[in-house]
């Protein structure tokens, strides 16, 4: 895997894991926003210059892909790369979740 | 009531004074419709009510200019004009509504360097390379008239760049460190 990609997104923000996490369906920016918004119980928020930036910069990166337009919303998906970063992360986070709990790998 | 038209200049490292400035006058009842000229604020009497502005700068990517504003829609955002490369949005102030255009610092980071690639460095280059150059020669060869000239620019410049440079590199750092 590209070393820059995975120093840029491993750790992953709270946004970028949402957005990534979400888009694992085919969905556009205002649908993730109030998946993320239920999902926290309106602990987090994306705006829409963080969303549509971030959403582009994912595709530029190759995380995600463009699917299709619908009334100008833009549908975007998972790619493999997407995915393999995404896995990368949860396995991360199971880490630092059993670790916080003390239940730590021998 | 009629149109209103004030007179206003904003540099490049103001843009969330003019926010301030803007969901001023509309809480006094005139909501912004037009901005001409360098400097010309239009407004239209209005019912005076509590709406926040927010300015983003180059947003959207190219050839993505309706999706883009189908986003900020979306998220209930009315979308006004675009001016010198910055977006103006309107959202009227609720308790349920989200009023910020950005969550997270590295956006508001990313807005803040491309003002300064796109707008500030430009300043810069043109200050070395035209104002500086064109005022020394100026001082040796030119006439008085022209003397005075380059000189008010050197000052206008000098002032426009450690403004706008202290400006945004104070917001940069607001933003780096995490502040709100």
């Amino acid at each position: 895997m590209d070393e820059r990609i995975k120093r840029v997104y491993v750790p992953m923000t709270e946004t970028g894991f949402y957005i990534l996490f979400c888009l694992q369906e085919e969905m556009h920016g205002y649908n993730i926003s109030q998946n993320v918004k239920k999902m926290t119980g309106g602990g987090v928020t994306i705006s829409p210059g963080t969303m549509y930036g971030t959403l582009s910069k994912m595709e530029k990166d190759g995380l995600i892909a463009f699917v299709r337009e619908e009334e100008k919303r833009k549908l975007y998906r998972i790619t493999d790369l997407g995915q393999k970063i995404l896995n990368i992360e949860l396995q991360r986070i199971e880490r630092l979740y059993r670790n916080s709990k003390g239940e730590w790998m021998a | 009531m009629t149109e209103k038209k004030i007179h206003k200049a904003f540099t490049i490292s103001d843009f969330e004074k003019e926010e301030i400035f803007l969901r001023e006058q509309h809480r006094n009842g005139y909501e912004l419709t037009r901005y001409t000229g360098l400097t010309c604020y239009h407004f239209k009497p209005c019912e005076p009510k509590d709406v926040v502005y927010r300015l983003d700068y180059c947003g959207a990517e190219a050839g993505d200019k309706e999706e883009y504003i189908q986003m900020f829609r979306d998220y209930g955002w009315e979308y006004l004009f675009d001016r010198f490369g910055w977006s103006y949005f309107r959202k009227e102030v609720s308790a349920e509504e989200d009023l910020e255009i950005f969550s997270d610092n590295s956006s508001r980071l990313a807005l803040v360097e491309k003002v300064i690639k796109t707008k500030m460095l430009p300043i810069l280059v043109l200050f070395l390379c035209c104002v500086i150059p064109q005022l020394s020669n100026s001082l040796l060869i030119y006439g008085t008239g022209l003397k005075i000239f380059w000189l008010v620019l050197f000052v206008v410049y000098l002032y426009l760049i450690t403004h706008c440079g202290l400006g945004l590199l104070r917001m940069k750092k607001k933003y780096k460190t995490g502040g709100s």
